[in-house]
């Protein structure tokens, strides 16, 4: 949660000389942190090294290493898609793990007509 | 193709059982079940595939494959889950036009553990509304869509009382409108009645022509972003990367946010409500994203037949 203030407030206008070692620390910690969401979520059997999808993160990294500024919609566009990514990894795996936590069994229909003393239909076939 | 097929079985089965009279109760119960398959869900037409979670006989899927990669065919991008190729609901080839695009859709596939759960599916679902169409909305259809949250957009509603949601307001909301105002050379004023603003007409022309700027895949995910932002301001700072989701999510649900500082959060809906939002408009963020600009060929697709 203190990291996406942090970064809220990194990318407001008053904030356009940044450090280059911060930029590079926002960096790598969002490397960090797509790398921990992949291997979560992707298959346990393979290396994540080998997956296609961990590859072009890594080269989207290598590429961008200068400048994340690609087409003129603003400063570090390359880097706020890859935290869009990892917000939509890690929301789904939390609403799953929120699911799990609160889920309660639905009754069956005979036992909910079993509730107000109904029994069911039989059925003909 | 499987639904046409599907709905001949369905059909010679319900002739052949005419003649066997059964209790109403039952018949309405299995009608249901598999009635139900090939309805669109009524709450959210967009999730077009809670139904495709269970089969015929109302289980849930099993995860059928191993793998899902990417392959790509004539400038389209192909997911294949173990050597079959994906397919939308309506039996069309599955094809998206940019290569990250299809990466994330096969890793969300890949990210299904025993059972296929496509409610999670986000971006899977979006690229299905956007081939197969099931609504027949024309290119002005979603647009107007849209353009209808100009007027009701969030951030423009302000509540008089209590003092201190007011004064959160100014602080949250009014820089981005300020940004808005100031990035679209618009005007575009707040109102603290329940009467809808008095909108402009250089600004619903400057808006509608940003919105019908982008091409047939993004419209349809900006418009799930607007849906469930319920503002198109919001969307916008989004896709202009001036605004995270996290933030902007944070704006768009600031009265709840404000009430459960006051009276408590409840973990089981509130925070599951930020999560699934979160989720549904960063894909609508994405596929915005990466169905824009270079980053996907254009083709011709199929919204660009109709007006």
């Amino acid at each position: 949660m203190d990291m996406e203030v942090f970064i809220c407030t990194m990318f407001t206008p008053s904030h356009n000389k940044m450090a280059n070692q911060q930029k590079v620390n926002l960096g790598r910690l969002l490397y960090k942190r797509l790398s921990r969401e992949m291997k979560i979520t992707a298959n346990p059997k393979e290396k994540l090294y080998d997956t296609p999808v961990f590859q072009y993160i890594a080269n989207q990294f290598r590429e961008h290493q200068v400048t994340t500024q690609k087409l003129c919609k603003g400063q570090n566009e390359v880097m706020m898609v890859g935290q869009t990514y990892l917000c939509m990894l890690e929301s789904l795996r939390k609403s799953e793990e929120l699911a799990q936590m609160y889920k309660t069994t639905e009754r069956s229909i005979e036992q909910s007509a079993n509730l107000v003393g109904l029994k069911l239909p039989t059925v003909d076939h | 193709m499987a639904a046409p097929m599907n709905t001949c079985k369905h059909l010679i089965r319900t002739l052949t059982r005419i003649r066997k009279p059964k209790p109403i109760n039952v018949c309405f119960i299995r009608k249901y079940k598999t009635g139900g398959e090939f309805l669109y869900s009524v709450q959210d037409p967009l999730l077009n595939s809670h139904w495709l979670s269970q089969n015929k006989t109302g289980q849930e899927l099993k995860k059928f494959y191993k793998n899902a990669s990417i392959v790509q065919n004539q400038g389209w991008f192909e997911v294949n889950l173990d050597q079959r190729k994906l397919r939308t609901p309506t039996g069309n080839l599955f094809q998206v036009p940019s290569e990250p695009l299809a990466l994330a859709i096969a890793t969300e596939w890949n990210s299904q553990k025993e059972t296929i759960k496509r409610q999670a599916m986000h971006l899977t679902t979006l690229s299905n509304t956007v081939l197969d169409n099931p609504m027949q909305r024309s290119r002005g259809d979603i647009v107007r869509g849209v353009l209808h949250f100009l007027e009701t957009d969030t951030i423009l509603y302000r509540s008089t009382e209590p003092q201190e949601f007011l004064e959160l307001q100014k602080q949250e909301w009014d820089p981005v409108l300020k940004w808005f105002r100031s990035s679209y050379q618009v005007e575009l004023d707040s109102t603290t009645s329940l009467m809808p603003p008095e909108i402009p007409e250089n600004t619903e022309e400057v808006i509608t022509r940003k919105v019908n700027s982008l091409n047939d895949w993004a419209l349809v995910g900006f418009q799930y972003g607007v849906e469930n932002l319920k503002s198109i301001i919001l969307m916008l700072a989004i896709t202009d990367k001036r605004l995270t989701v996290e933030k902007a999510v944070q704006l768009a649900r600031l009265e709840t946010l404000y009430q459960t500082k006051i009276w408590g959060n409840v973990q089981w809906h509130h925070d599951v409500d930020i999560y699934q939002l979160q989720s549904r408009v960063a894909a609508a963020a994405l596929f915005v994203h990466w169905c824009s600009n270079d980053m996907a060929t254009t083709h011709k697709t199929t919204y660009s037949n109709q007006t």
